[in-house]
């Protein structure tokens, strides 16, 4: 039977790593500033989120219902029973969901009850009433046949390839639709695009419209009783936002020889509740400021050793200088982790009350959980992104081997872009987030975002490129220069 | 103490810019006695002993620590001990944290930096920021660090700077008997005065060169030459006399006069015979100081050569 090695001292002095790390461990806890500067940094990251969140209030969860009601609608009355049909022969795609089909509908104002059935690009055909119900055809796209058909209170959808043989899509019934209901075609278009307003600092989003066009042909209403036939006429039911350069969209149509082009823009249906602010990365917003406190950490931890020649006892009694510098960044690294970490759960669990009273609250903005793997990355990254950075500063610092050039130089890498940001274009503040270890933010997205400027892993290794770059040209330093 | 204790320099050279600080220097300290290392301010001193310690890189030459180069030690504090400058002190950190980084950087337990900091007197105030130690006791805390490791190798830079005569007691005898144990103990100074008693060795370099490498006693009777000192109440009178005989007299301390050039016998007669007064007839021993001098003024004079020769 053979016995392990019962010699612990000679493995830990095998290769002495574990030594520097106690040696720089001991460094790091002796000195005040390292104490103050963390405590500055948790402080500064509570407080500035907790700011943050008193300071933005949302009504996602107000009004009975988010019933959005906006089209171009080519109608006329149609009294008693009957059915309208039409060819869709084109569509302009402006996204996946752009509608081009038939309706019947109480009425032209905005809000009045209808039954709609209509093509899509990308979604095939869809049958929908009164904001609410979806049934969902088999056609894929256009061209189709597509026909509605009014029997009493309620209505029919069909589909067809070829307009002789029909499939029913499905049946709905409309208590409350007159004798005379106005039916035809419509055509809309909803928001893929947001508008962007910058304005000194202060930047708006809106949902920006690109209106579709789609032709038609085929076009009968077949009332069940006689009656005259009756003139078409259009006209945009609700008012469609703007295009994302700010020109309002106007719908049209206009009938030539049978064919009908029809152009609008906007929605029909029910949103879902919520907004697409990303509440975790808002109670972590504070991080932003906390991050100087670890600048000056990172870089002290190196320069305050050059301030006195101490690095000359550092180099004396450790001539491995390499070793020092890794012993420094894992010391330091995990040091900033493990109170980024504690900081950032304290921040979510602070901010959350507060937000919850701002009217970020269930059902648009459930209470953001662990157990979600965004959220948790949010957090762990959080903590991650401020272990970089300090490294990146320890790296800055052992380089320039003076505090205030230093931290100067990282803080005018990382603080500025995101103070400046906001008073550049758009592309110009993603520019930056992309390519300043600013990037390295991205690991608090929880949701997509229109200034989202990279992924989350992605973002964090353009922080880590940074840290890389930094310490190696450390290291290259240090060996080549005398101490 | 495994490992020989010597320090050997072999041709060293460096330069910093287009200032040459050290000049093919070599020499070897060897253990069991106390090596000064003197010269004036910037003639090399501190940069032979950076280059020692592998923290600045020679353009040539080696140093060897013990017969081996300080940068390929794996635990330094445990064979060369070194005090470079006192200063180099984070003044936030409490003064027994200063020692406990550095012992557990080379696995020294930390019951060892509670010895030295009794050694070195500053067990009463270990738990203090050394922000707010005097010079002196940054000396201590210094000297402190580099007996951590009980190495068999020890180097001041000026350690003496900045003391109280009791520190300069302290440390003197503090150098002896560390010498006294088989160590080697290389000490550097630009006061020649302040290794009377205390080098048994002293390396001279001027402008990064080497003048001389010698023990003291051999420098005392080099410097003290054939010369004869006397006392005597009528110095004046005594200084005629002398100097009319052939004999060259300077006056020294009190009553004495340094006579080269006579043998005592015959400064004796003379004396006698004007009736002159004297006591205290011996041979001249030369100060430390003195021989410096002599060393240095050599120098001196063969830079005023050099410096005809080349115009």
């Amino acid at each position: 039977m053979t016995t392990p090695s019962d010699n612990p001292a000679a493995t830990t002095a095998r290769d002495g790593f574990g030594q520097l790390l106690r040696a720089e461990w001991t460094k790091l806890r002796s000195v005040r500033s390292t104490a103050w500067c963390l405590i500055l940094a948790a402080g500064l990251m509570l407080l500035i989120s907790a700011l943050g969140a008193t300071g933005s209030t949302t009504d996602a969860n107000e009004g009975p219902s988010r019933r959005v009601d906006v089209f171009h609608f080519v109608h006329q009355p149609l009294t008693g029973d009957g059915s309208v049909t039409a060819h869709v022969l084109t569509q302009q795609r402006t996204g996946p969901s752009a509608r081009a089909g038939l309706m019947i509908k109480e009425g032209t104002e905005q809000g009045a009850p209808y039954v709609s059935i209509a093509v899509t690009p990308d979604r095939g055909v869809q049958m929908q009433a009164n904001f609410e119900s979806d049934i969902a055809g088999t056609a894929s796209g256009a061209p189709v046949w597509l026909r509605l058909t009014r029997t009493g209170t309620s209505v029919t959808g069909y589909e067809s390839a070829d307009g002789a043989t029909w499939r029913e899509v499905g049946s709905v019934a409309v208590a409350t639709l007159p004798p005379t209901a106005q039916v035809g075609l419509f055509v809309t278009s909803p928001s893929t695009a947001l508008r962007i307003v910058r304005q000194g600092g202060n930047t708006e989003t809106s949902s920006a419209f690109e209106p579709s066009t789609a032709t038609f042909d085929s076009v009968s209403v077949a009332p069940m009783s006689p009656a005259p036939a009756a003139a078409w006429s259009d006209l945009d039911v609700g008012k469609p936002g703007p295009r994302t350069d700010g020109t309002p969209v106007v719908g049209s149509s206009t009938e030539s020889g049978g064919i009908f082009t029809v152009t609008g823009a906007g929605d029909i249906g029910t949103l879902p509740p919520g907004g697409d602010n990303d509440i975790v990365r808002d109670s972590l917003t504070g991080v932003l400021i906390g991050m100087i406190a670890i600048v000056v950490l990172g870089v002290v931890f190196m320069t305050s050793e050059y301030a006195k020649g101490v690095i000359r006892t550092t180099f004396t009694v450790s001539p491995r200088r390499g070793r020092v510098l890794a012993a420094k960044a894992v010391v330091l690294g995990l040091v900033v982790f493990a109170v980024g970490l504690v900081t950032a759960l304290a921040a979510l669990v602070l901010t959350r009350p507060i937000q919850r009273r701002n009217g970020f609250e269930a059902p648009a903005y459930p209470d953001p959980s662990l157990a979600d793997g965004l959220v948790l990355r949010a957090v762990i990254g959080t903590a991650l992104f401020l272990a970089m950075l300090a490294l990146f500063a320890l790296g800055v610092g052992t380089i320039l081997r003076r505090a205030a050039g230093a931290i100067t130089l990282v803080i005018a890498l990382v603080v500025v872009p995101s103070i400046i940001g906001v008073f550049l274009p758009l592309n110009a503040e993603l520019w930056l987030n992309r390519t300043t270890p600013l990037a390295g933010l991205a690991m608090q997205q929880t949701r997509d975002r229109f200034d989202n400027a990279i992924g989350p892993w992605a973002g964090f290794g353009v922080l880590c490129a940074w840290a890389a770059v930094a310490l190696g040209l450390a290291y290259w330093q240090l060996r080549r220069r005398d101490a | 103490m495994g490992m020989t204790a010597t320090i050997e320099a072999r041709g060293l050279r460096k330069h910093y810019g287009r200032t040459v600080a050290v000049d093919g220097l070599s020499f070897t300290v060897a253990p069991g006695q106390v090596t000064g290392f003197v010269g004036p301010n910037g003639a090399g001193k501190s940069t032979t002993m950076r280059m020692i310690l592998g923290l600045d890189a020679p353009d040539e030459g080696t140093a060897l620590v013990g017969g081996r180069q300080y940068r390929s030690l794996r635990t330094p504090l445990r064979e060369v001990g070194a005090l470079l400058d006192a200063a180099a002190i984070h003044p936030g950190r409490r003064a027994r944290n200063h020692l406990l980084w550095m012992a557990h950087s080379n696995g020294l337990p930390a019951g060892r930096v509670d010895e030295v900091l009794e050694q070195v007197g500053l067990g009463s105030v270990a738990r203090r920021r050394a922000g707010g130690f005097s010079l002196g006791m940054r000396q201590r805390l210094g000297i402190a660090g580099a007996l951590l490791g009980d190495p068999p190798v020890l180097m001041f830079d000026e350690p003496v700077n900045g003391l109280d005569p009791e520190g300069i007691m302290w440390i003197r005898g503090l150098l002896r008997s560390l010498a006294a144990q088989g160590r080697a103990v290389f000490v550097s100074s630009h006061l020649m005065s302040e290794l009377e008693d205390t080098a048994d060795h002293l390396i001279v370099i001027g402008r990064g060169r080497l003048i001389t490498d010698a023990s003291v006693d051999k420098l005392i009777a080099a410097a003290s030459g054939d010369r004869v000192d006397v006392r005597t109440s009528r110095r004046a009178e005594a200084m005629t006399v002398l100097a009319n005989a052939g004999a060259t007299v300077a006056a020294g301390d009190h009553e004495i006069l340094t006579v080269n050039g006579l043998t005592g016998e015959r400064i004796a007669a003379l004396l006698t015979e004007r009736g002159l007064p004297f006591s205290e007839l011996r041979q001249h021993r030369a100060s430390l100081e003195e021989a410096y001098m002599e060393l240095t003024r050599d120098a001196v004079e063969f830079n005023v050569t050099s410096v005809r020769q080349a115009s």
